[in-house]
């Protein structure tokens, strides 16, 4: 009965790399792999993504043939970690690229700096607000120094 | 004769005031972000690079290679004083030089690492120089199908050799070269995989690839699995005894010899090169102590092989344009994002940055010995700083060195794309650093082929009449029926 769980995690992996191929064939498969006898954009493109499809089908086979052997040892095993920390570093990216047009970078990155000091596990308010200010502070620093003038620091700052 | 004298005169051309900065300030925050767990050499290499973008393309080559050795040699301190390894390479060290630590002789065992890494560096430096310039020459008369045959090769071998299933890695490689292929096409100026987005017609860009894929994958791992340490052994004074230095020579001479040759094979990374030094060493009787016990040479041989393949790998991507394994392939990224081509005319076209080069191999592990000696108790004492306090500062810097590139939002966009496929693939067990490789390789691998095929009209049997790439596909065909014969008398 264990079997099938663990199946499911052994295809894990290849199913999305073999879904990633997928549609990268598909994108491959727009353009022209020959054009008046020459490499077309397509060729490579098509060779690539299907040879990304077989690859990940055969890896996936292989699994579940080893698995029934009841030998997995080498298969990649999924971590079952939290998904509290990634959310919260991806999250403060997206904070980051949301805020930047209408705050400029100190204030972004002040911001980014809050969430993901919050998602790598600091929850004190005082040590965020102070890994807050080192990081919109280190970023003035930077954008005063070595980023080109243009660059908006603050909202006031003309687009 | 002349070509020395040229070469000494570039070579001390190159020395400047400016340029001995660049690569002490490379070495130096190298190591302080290499001696942090989890973040190893490819990872710092992305991370810094934006601290090189203001520079001359020979004032980036220094620095940028200070910070891949820099990041190397801060693995080795930690791996002594705490066991814990900022990168992989770092735990053959660690072996016997934590049981040194945890005997009182953190210092001799760190001195020794240095004095190694310093001897295979140099040694290294001027195997590069002696070797680097006929191969180059050599590889000046590979036709086109040569080097995609060579290519085809080098990705083989980094798929086979890396930690995981082989499979698993091939089918990255690809993915990476896909990646690589998003753009314009060269040929006809067609865009491809652009999905209609016209940022895309410029290609992928580099820097929001590998800070996604390394800073942000990374950090969540390491912030996943954090591991800190709990005690730093005594340090000690950092000299080592007569005694000492005399049980470290020739296991660094063999490291030395054996480091260099594996670097120069693409896919062989630095850890493995310091394990065949290691396991070389057991063929020889150690002065002091067994191997496992806190041998001299469990230190000095591994860290010498550790340094020695580290700089030799440069030699394929600096004369093939071939790097052999991710944390080159990063550094071979960086070098395009500053108009630095590596390949079979980078020496002959660039004489000055390829004895910037030399020099920043030369200068920069001298400057890692003097810095590395009485500053190695404060390396560790980094790790005492918590983890998340240093995970926002990072976060910033990464995307402050995206942003800036370009001034484009976009590219940030693209970061969080990758990171959320680096933390995906990390999450399912697999290893994304072979994306890196098929996608600086893929869009070379393709104009190779794309010349081939132009001036065989079609006809790809071209492929088995040239002589380097016959045998390059002989060796990718025997190496995977040796596989599949090993895989299946196994089980």
């Amino acid at each position: 009965m264990r079997t099938r769980p663990r199946l499911f995690s052994a295809l894990k992996a290849p199913a999305v790399l073999a879904a990633l191929g997928l549609a990268m064939m598909l994108l491959a498969y727009t353009q022209p792999a020959w054009i008046d006898g020459r490499v077309g954009p397509g060729l490579f493109a098509q060779w690539l993504s299907k040879g990304v499809v077989v690859l990940s089908l055969l890896w996936a086979a292989l699994a579940a043939l080893s698995l029934t052997a009841g030998d997995s040892e080498g298969e990649p095993t999924p971590s079952s970690k939290p998904l509290g920390p990634g959310l919260a570093l991806l999250g403060g990216v997206l904070v980051f690229v949301l805020l930047l047009p209408f705050t400029g970078l100190v204030v972004a990155c002040t911001a980014t700096a809050l969430v993901t000091g919050w998602g790598a596990g600091d929850r004190h308010w005082r040590a965020l607000a102070l890994s807050g200010f080192f990081a919109g502070a280190a970023t003035l620093g930077v954008g005063l120094t070595l980023l080109p003038p243009a660059t908006r620091l603050w909202p006031w700052a003309a687009f | 004769m002349g070509d020395i004298v040229n070469w000494a005169a570039d070579f001390a051309g190159v020395l400047t005031l400016q340029n001995l900065l660049l690569c002490f300030t490379g070495a130096l925050v190298g190591t302080i972000v290499g001696v942090l767990p989890g973040i190893g050499p490819a990872a710092t290499l992305a991370l810094l690079l934006p601290l090189t973008f203001t520079l001359d393309p020979a004032g980036a080559l220094i620095m940028l290679a200070a910070i891949y050795y820099g990041a190397q040699y801060g693995s080795s301190t930690t791996a002594i004083l705490l066991n814990l390894p900022g990168e992989s390479s770092g735990v053959v060290t660690a072996l016997d030089g934590h049981r040194m630590a945890l005997a009182g002789r953190a210092g001799p065992a760190i001195a020794i690492a240095a004095l190694a890494s310093l001897f295979a560096g140099l040694a290294s430096a001027v195997f590069i120089a002696l070797v680097a310039g006929p191969i180059a020459q050599w590889s000046l008369l590979i036709a086109p199908a040569g080097l995609a045959g060579l290519i085809a090769l080098g990705l083989f071998a980094a798929a086979i050799i890396a930690p995981g299933k082989p499979l698993a890695a091939l089918t990255l490689i690809l993915f990476g070269a896909c990646l690589g292929l998003v753009g314009t096409d060269s040929g006809g100026g067609r865009p491809r995989f652009t999905l209609g987005i016209t940022e895309l017609r410029d290609g992928i860009g580099f820097m929001p690839l590998v800070m996604g894929l390394f800073a942000i994958a990374e950090l969540i791992r390491a912030l996943e699995s954090g591991s800190r340490p709990q005690r730093i052994a005594p340090l000690g004074l950092p000299w080592p005894t007569r005694a000492d230095l005399k049980a470290a020579l020739l296991p660094a001479l063999r490291g030395t010899g054996i480091g260099g040759i594996l670097g120069v094979i693409p896919g062989v990374t630095t850890v493995m090169s310091a394990l065949a030094a290691r396991g070389l060493e057991r063929a020889f009787k150690t002065s002091d102590k067994p191997l496992g016990e806190g041998a001299i040479a469990g230190v000095s041989a591994p860290e010498a092989a550790n340094n020695a393949s580290a700089q030799s790998a440069l030699i394929p991507l600096l004369t093939l344009g071939l790097p052999g394994n991710p944390v080159i392939a990063v550094l071979a990224g960086a070098l395009m994002i500053h108009g630095i081509a590596p390949g079979p005319s980078f020496i002959d076209s660039n004489p000055d940055l390829f004895a910037a080069l030399i020099a920043s191999l030369v200068v920069g592990n001298v400057i890692l010995v003097i810095l590395n000696l009485p500053l190695a108790g404060l390396w560790a004492s980094l790790l005492r700083v918590p983890f998340p306090k240093l995970v926002p500062l990072i976060i910033v810097f990464s995307l402050i060195g995206v942003y800036s590139v370009q001034n484009s939002l976009f590219d940030v966009w693209l970061m969080l794309a990758f990171g959320a496929l680096g933390w995906l693939l990390v999450r399912l067990g697999l290893e994304p650093t072979p994306i890196v490789l098929g996608f600086i390789l893929g869009p070379a691998f393709e104009e190779y082929l794309r010349r081939t095929l132009l001036f065989s009209r079609g006809d790809p049997t071209v492929f088995f009449s040239d002589p380097v790439s016959l045998a390059s596909i002989a060796i990718i065909v025997s190496a995977s029926a040796f596989l599949i014969f090993r895989h299946r008398s196994r089980r």
